[in-house]
């Protein structure tokens, strides 16, 4: 019985020692052992979304992050025949050993060895298994058009910040949130994700109203024309009439952003919005419109042009040619500064300055990229008569070819100026619309019969005998302006070398679809801008409008010498498949007596053949036109022709 | 409830017991080995994301149009259509 007392006694100690110990865990100590428990198993984890992309508005992607790893070293957990795999290191990371063992030997805890490699760089010097290197996961910002569009993009830093241009204004889009997210893993440190899986936040997209196709002719022009004048830079500038949207904006000298470190701060720089110049006879649209929105003169009106000197006060002014008698409209035609001067004198500086700034100079256009200029307009009482004549001819006034381009683009737009943009829209990651940049309408500059009459004038800017006849494309109709502006000399006073040569466009004249400007800055061959820069604007309109799907007055185009298209065969192989197409084609169920035959041809030649003659088709497949069926429109009857096309059998040669 | 005494109902109650907690102890290890299959699949999107990313990076290089433009006339023979031979159609 006393055993028994023994044994039960030590029993319900023993109980009560270990209901003590439970009750010290799970009462007393509860919350601090959960919580060692929890540091053990759950990780918390900041988790930084992939940055967005930047896509043109056709979704072609111009800035986007790719996955990377940022190598680093902890020297003093490095094994001692590290200096062996040197060179093996140096060769998996392409940098130079020297670098390599200057890392290895660093005085730190922990040095970078390589920032942002490629992941293939980072397996490679995983498969060396070396205690004391490791990775962690990054991203790396990648332009894969190289130089395109670079000062409009911006580029951003080895962090994914953006620090110009796009990248810098929607940086908060593009960048998105940082989350944190706690993840349980086990005792190897493998993530169990048994709690179910949070989803990892998502950056948003951009999407700009760039077009790659026109941004890519605008700077292959531009870099052209800048070899080819020895300039010193250009710019270009596209603007949709109808929306203010920005098509196309380049540079030249231009920059890798995958590289900005390579050139100079002054390169990554946007000069179209911000650096002004002063627009020269580019202006005297703006004057020309004021006047005639005033109704203080009539495109045939006559103006005496002094024979080619004008003094005002102790200071004379020149035109380049020596002009008597010209109407106004011959004056913008053959850009007479002195008749502009006079024009300006008729409109006086308070309606002149009202004008001007209603065409937005002077200020911010408002457009969404840093950096942007206001220009130079100074105050109507700082304005002496010899500033109003100037300032009539474009002297004396800072613009940015971006505000300028923007008072053209509202003549273009039946005298309503809106506010240019760049961003159409930010999207999420489903390509849901988060935020939409709509055109925004700000006033109406001068009356729409101010504008339809001006850009009739202006027509005849490029007609033979106007200064910018180089920009003429025959059967498209356009109307533009020259420009040759004197630069400032940094010692005060106009450079006597340095000029600006510009010209301004609107295509189609009668449909505005696209308003340019080009500037080359100090070309070296020639100066004015009728010589230099209306060539370059013809050669961009000429494939711009292929893009754009303007078609011109087929009467007025030259007469086509193949209407097969001769890009794609040489011309001896096109004569040859012709006949055979034809051949094949006459195999063809016949077409009925009266009816035009399409057969043998191919879609562009059935198609020009039916714009020439005013029919109308309908077309199915591809190749040359096998089958033809006439049929009425049921809408209007009027003979609608179907179209079957067939590719041919024959194998290019 | 003949024939049904005491022991019995016991031993039933301990049988249910503990099939309860081997079904708890069962449906932990799946909730265990479903999230080890979860994480797995959830860095195997993110590689092939990543990968996606590569690849399209890539291939909007291959087909920049200074690119494409250089391999047309030079590997082609192809020219940019005159105004005159462009048709637009409708």
């Amino acid at each position: 019985m006393e055993r028994l007392l023994v044994v039960g006694g030590a029993m319900a100690v023993g109980m009560l020692l270990v209901l003590t110990r439970l009750v010290q865990f799970t009462v007393v100590q509860s919350e601090q052992l959960a919580r060692q428990a929890a540091s053990q198993h759950n990780q918390h984890l900041t988790f930084t979304p992939r940055r967005g992309t930047i896509f043109d508005r056709h979704g072609e992607p111009l800035a986007l992050s790719i996955p990377a790893e940022s190598l680093f070293v902890r020297p003093r957990k490095l094994p001692a025949q590290v200096v062996t795999h040197v060179p093996a290191l140096a060769q998996a990371i392409h940098v130079a050993p020297q670098a390599v063992e200057a890392v290895l030997h660093a005085p730190a805890p922990f040095v970078w060895l390589k920032r942002q490699a490629t992941p293939h760089e980072a397996a490679q010097v995983r498969a060396l298994s070396l205690a004391g290197i490791d990775s962690f996961e990054t991203q790396r910002r990648f332009y894969p058009h190289g130089t395109l569009a670079a000062q409009l993009l911006g580029f951003t830093d080895i962090d994914a910040k953006g620090l110009e241009g796009i990248e810098r204004i929607y940086d908060e889009y593009l960048r998105g949130e940082s989350a944190e997210i706690m993840q349980e893993r086990d005792a190897l440190g493998r993530p169990i994700l048994a709690q179910g899986a949070e989803l990892p936040p998502e950056a948003l997209n951009v999407r700009l109203t760039l077009d790659i196709g026109l941004q890519y002719l605008a700077e292959r022009e531009l870099e052209r024309a800048v070899r080819a004048t020895g300039a010193k830079a250009g710019t270009v500038v596209m603007l949709d009439p109808q929306t203010f949207a920005v098509l196309a904006l380049a540079q030249f000298p231009t920059f890798d952003p995958n590289d900005p470190k390579k050139v100079p701060d002054g390169l990554r720089r946007n000069p179209a919005i911000s650096d002004p110049y002063e627009p020269g006879s580019t202006l005297k649209v703006l004057l020309a419109a004021a006047a005639l929105d005033a109704k203080l003169v009539r495109p045939e009106d006559q103006i005496f042009c002094e024979v080619g000197r004008y003094r005002v006060g102790k200071h004379t002014i020149h035109d380049h040619h020596a002009y008597g008698w010209l109407s106004f409209a011959q004056v913008l035609q053959r850009s007479s500064n002195i008749c502009a001067a006079k024009v300006g004198e008729r409109l006086g500086k308070e309606m002149y300055q009202k004008y001007l700034r209603a065409f937005g100079l002077g200020q911010r256009t408002g457009i969404d990229l840093p950096a942007e200029s206001p220009g130079l307009l100074a105050p109507t009482k700082d304005w002496s008569r010899i500033n109003l004549v100037t300032a009539s001819f474009g002297q004396g006034i800072a613009v940015t070819p971006l505000q300028l381009t923007a008072a053209y683009a509202a003549l273009a737009n039946g005298g309503v100026l809106m506010r240019p943009y760049v961003v159409q829209e930010v999207l999420s990651a489903d390509g849901k619309v988060v935020v939409a940049n709509s055109p925004q309408r700000l006033w109406q500059v001068v009356r729409s019969e101010t504008a339809r009459r001006l850009l009739e004038i202006l027509e005849k800017v490029v007609e033979k005998g106007g200064t910018g006849w180089r920009a003429r494309i025959e059967g498209i109709r356009m109307a533009g302006k020259t420009g040759t502006s004197q630069k400032i000399s940094p010692t005060g006073g106009y450079s006597a070398r340095g000029r600006i040569a510009s010209f301004i466009g609107i295509v189609p004249a009668d449909q505005p679809r696209l308003v340019m400007l080009v500037a080359i800055d100090e070309p070296k061959t020639a100066v004015y801008g009728g010589e230099v820069a209306a060539p370059v604007f013809r050669a961009i309109v000429q494939e711009a409008l292929a893009q754009l799907g303007i078609s011109g007055d087929i009467e007025k185009l030259s007469p086509v010498v193949s209407p097969t298209p001769v890009a794609l065969t040489t011309r001896q192989s096109t004569t040859r498949h012709t006949l055979e197409r034809r051949a094949t084609a006459s195999q063809a169920p016949a077409v009925p007596t009266g009816a035009p035959s399409f057969l043998g041809m191919s879609l562009r030649e059935a198609m020009f053949t039916a714009q020439q003659n005013g029919w109308r088709l309908t077309v199915s497949g591809s190749g040359y036109v096998t089958e033809q069926t006439e049929q009425a429109d049921p809408q209007t009857g009027e003979p609608l022709y179907a179209l079957t096309l067939s590719p041919t059998t024959e194998k290019e040669p | 409830m003949r024939g049904f005494n005491h022991w019995q109902g016991y031993t039933v109650l301990v049988l249910v017991g503990l099939l309860l907690a081997l079904a708890q102890v069962w449906t932990r290890l799946q909730v265990i080995a479903i999230g080890y299959t979860l994480s797995n699949t959830r860095q195997l999107v993110h590689t092939l994301q990543g990968e996606q990313q590569e690849l399209e990076a890539q291939w909007s290089a291959l087909t920049t149009p200074s690119r494409l433009s250089e391999q047309a006339t030079q590997r082609l023979g192809l020219s940019a259509p005159q105004p005159e031979q462009v048709i637009v159609m409708q």
